[in-house]
Formats: C-alpha cells, structure tokens, sequence
C-alpha cells in the first residue's frame, strides 16, 4: 500500500520524463542482450563457468522430471521384449553364431596386424580410458543439437573428449560442470569433423547442420562415393581418434551434396561413453585385454631398427 | 497493514508464478523424448510463457526477468547465448506496447497474434543464429518447430491462464 502511495506521487514529479526513461531503459537492455550475444561468441572462462554451474543445477532436476518417461519407455520396452522373445531368441543365437565368426577372424586381424606393426615400428594409437554415464537431458531443436549428461569434472570428464555409444561416434564435450556435462552431437551446426570414406579413403569433413543428417564438406570433385558407403573419423588435427565409425552416406545429389546417416540415433540413446584417447602410454589402464598390444610396442625402443621377418614375441605367446 | 513473514513470503511467492512457469516450461523442453525426429523439431515454450505473460501480467514479467530467464534458457540449453535472451526480450517490447488490444479480447485474438509474433520469433532467431555461427540452418525445420509450437500455444496458454487464476489472482487485489 505504502510503496503503491510512493509509486504515484514519484509518478507525478517525473511524468514528463517517465516515457523518455522507460524507453531508454528498454533500448538499453535491448543492447545489453545483443553485447551478450558478442561476449558469448568469445567463448570467455567466465561463460564456461556460468555454463557448468547451470548445467550442474538444472542436470538433477531434469533427471528427476524424466524419471517417470523413463519408466514408461522402459516398461514398454519390456512388454515388446517379452511378446518377441521366442523369435529373438532366434535371432540372437544366429548373430551369435555369425559373431563368433566374426570374432575368429577379427582375432586373426588383430594379430596380423599387431605384427606388422611392430615389423613397421608404427608409432602406437592412442590409449583409450573411459566413463560410462546417462543421459539426463537431450536439447533438440532446429537451433542446437546437443545432450546432457551426468558425469563432470569429479568424473574426470574434460572439454574436447569424444563420446560414443556402442555404435559409433556420438560427439564431443564442450562443455563441463562438477557433475554434468554437456555433449556436442555430430548433427548440431557447431561440429566440424575430420573423417574419410572408408573404403576409399577420400578425407573429407563432417559438419553439422542441425538436421539428422550432416553434409561431408571439402570433399574432392575426384571422390567416387555411394550411399552405403561406411564413414569413419580420420583422426586428423588430434580431435578425434582415427578409424572410429560415425556413419553411413545417406544420399548423394547431383550437385555433389553429400548426407551421412549417423549410425546413432541420438534420441534413442540412453548411455554413453566418454573417452579419453592419451596419446601418451601413461594412462593405460592396467589388465585392459584391448591395451595389450599397444603397450608392448611402446615399450619397444623406437630406434631400433625393424626386425626381419621372425615371429614377434608377442605373437607367440598368444 | 503490516503482514507476518509467511504471509509476505506468500505473496512473492505468487508474483513470481510467471518466471516460475517460464522455468516449469523450459525444464519440460529439456526432457528428453525417445521418440525419433521430434527433438529435431521441439517446441519453443518458453516463447509461448513470455508471451502470454506480457499480455496479461507483464508487472510480473518485466524486461529485465526476460533477460535473465532468456539467458537462463540460453546456458541450460547449451545454444549461443543471448540467442533466446535477445529474441524474447524483443518479443516481450512488442507485446507489450500492444497488450491493450489484446486485452480487452477473447483468447481467440491473442491467439491470432502468436502466429504473427511466433513467425517474426522463428526468423528472427533463425536470422541471428545464421549471422552469429556464420551458418544458416535449414529453414523448414525451423518453420517445423514454429509450427509445433503454434498447435501447442492454446494448450500452454490453458496451464498458464489456470496458474493465473489460482496463484495470482489473491495477490492482485
């Protein structure tokens, strides 16, 4: 009541000037949101910071709103499995059978391979460890394309980490909180990625543009590509390991526009990797099968020169 | 008339029902939905908040909470930001200058209003993404999402006029 008293003989004394002032208020403002809008495109410390704290507060609370989704799609998801599951059965026996075919002659490769690198004295791969974490929050929409997700810097989560999923590449952290962060999928308008046709090897690069399906830019007037063609990232400028399969070449225009299909769905997705590639031998996770190989041929003096064609030690004793 | 602390507390409590409901929004269009395509075309909601506030309770949604929520939105979301901060603060100015008309009409005409301020909304953000990224997404998932978020508009606008009439209306005598 007082203050409302106050409000109107305020208003009397300054009625001339009140329209002037609230205009400049709200001109001001205005400017102030576009200056944001220049100090944001800066990419500053204190923007990333207000980034992870928000991320952060919000990160439970989407969790907990989508708790009960989760558990209708989960439910659903069960039902359809119990009705199928005969002819999954089936069908699961099958792939197994061709996976242990598969395996059989992967395990063939991968020592075949070993050797010859170590007959090359090829500098090792980097060594992957990584961080299983959940998807808590997915932002769509036709102006940014990225998830967040629950582990942070107390996970040892930091900027430029590649993620994945159990089918390929999935993105890349740009942002961090203490528990939260947020991941940059290969679809948003901001991902740039080094890849090459894997069959072919033409390098080009990924780039998003908020729709489903990326373009393959600077790809070369040479390049013979088809739609089925697998893309994998090539590791070039150190972002991303190399070999790691992000999708399959969706169509192919006259004009020469190429789409990739990503071999995620990235609103179906529920867990993710987040994976730190150490280009150093220092990280290897102790008794990790896949590291084996790699650590031993770091071991190896990288001067000495390569050895003849003699059966590698590492080989023989597999 | 001096009131007790619980009764104040009341009383702000109410008056923020606006950003509160603004947050609410933002907080549903950061669920996650396995449902394949729609995030590619989410609706803005917190468009249809701002909007429906400045018409009918800009005292509870002045500028400067715009600002702050659009840039809330903007951080929460991982977009540029500013993006939302701008275009919302610019939708709340226009609205605002012309919520006498609307006002004094059935929801019906507030409705018809949308579909102008929503249209100029999805250019204009797609028009300030394109000149801030240097990239300019395609237009038709934009006009998918602007679209969507017209259906929805009367459905939000119900919740929102319901918060109003049970939250704010105590407070506004």
């Amino acid at each position: 009541m007082l203050a409302k008293d106050r409000g109107k003989s305020m208003s009397r004394l300054t009625k001339p000037l009140a329209p002037l002032a609230q205009r400049f208020a709200f001109l001001s403002l205005v400017f102030v949101a576009f200056g944001i809008m220049m100090v944001g495109k800066a990419d500053i410390v204190v923007i990333e910071r207000a980034r992870g704290i928000v991320n952060d507060m919000v990160g439970p609370l989407v969790d907990l709103a989508g708790a009960p989704s989760r558990i209708v799609a989960r439910t659903i998801d069960g039902v359809d499995t119990w009705n199928a599951l005969v002819a999954e059965n089936a069908r699961l026996r099958a792939e197994n059978e061709q996976m242990r075919q598969k395996d059989y002659a992967f395990e063939t490769l991968r020592q075949e391979n070993a050797l010859l690198r170590r007959l090359l004295n090829f500098t090792p791969e980097a060594v992957v460890s990584f961080v299983s974490a959940r998807v808590i929050a997915d932002q769509g929409g036709s102006f940014v394309r990225n998830l967040l997700i629950n582990a942070g810097s107390r996970q040892g989560v930091t900027r430029g980490q590649v993620v994945v999923s159990e089918r390929g590449l999935v993105g890349r952290i740009v942002e961090v909180g203490a528990w939260t962060s947020r991941v940059l999928l290969t679809t948003d308008l901001n991902s740039r990625i080094p890849v090459v046709v894997e069959s072919s090897r033409w390098r080009a690069v990924l780039a998003g543009d908020n729709s489903d399906e990326p373009r393959l830019l600077y790809l070369s007037d040479n390049a013979r590509v088809a739609v089925g063609d697998r893309i994998v990232t090539s590791g070039h400028g150190g972002g991303f390991p190399p070999g790691m399969p992000v999708g399959i070449i969706a169509s192919v225009t006259q004009g020469g526009a190429v789409r990739v299909r990503p071999h995620e769905e990235f609103q179906r997705l529920e867990f993710v990797r987040v994976v730190s590639f150490a280009l150093d031998a220092a990280r290897v996770i102790p008794g990790s099968e896949a590291n084996e190989p790699l650590v031993e041929s770091v071991e190896q003096p990288r001067a000495e020169p390569a050895p003849a064609l003699a059966p590698a030690p590492g080989l023989s004793r597999r | 008339m001096k009131h007790g602390f619980f009764h104040r507390l009341d009383v702000y409590g109410r008056r923020a029902t606006p950003a509160l409901t603004f947050l609410l929004l933002l907080l549903v269009g950061l669920l996650p939905v396995p449902i394949a395509g729609l995030p590619a075309i989410a609706p803005l909601f917190t468009l249809i908040a701002v909007y429906y506030w400045s018409i009918y309770r800009p005292e509870y949604m002045p500028p400067w909470l715009v600002l702050a929520l659009g840039l809330i939105e903007d951080l929460s979301s991982g977009s540029a930001l500013g993006l939302s901060a701008t275009t919302l603060l610019l939708v709340h100015l226009g609205v605002a200058a012309q919520r006498r008309f609307f006002i004094s009409r059935p929801f019906v005409a507030a409705w018809w209003g949308f579909i102008l301020v929503g249209a100029l909304a999805a250019i204009g953000r797609w028009l300030l993404l394109g000149a801030l990224t240097g990239n300019y997404v395609a237009l038709h998932l934009a006009a998918f999402q602007y679209a969507l978020t017209l259906a929805l508009c009367p459905c939000i606008a119900w919740l929102l006029a319901q918060a109003q009439r049970h939250l704010l209306k105590p407070v506004d005598e």
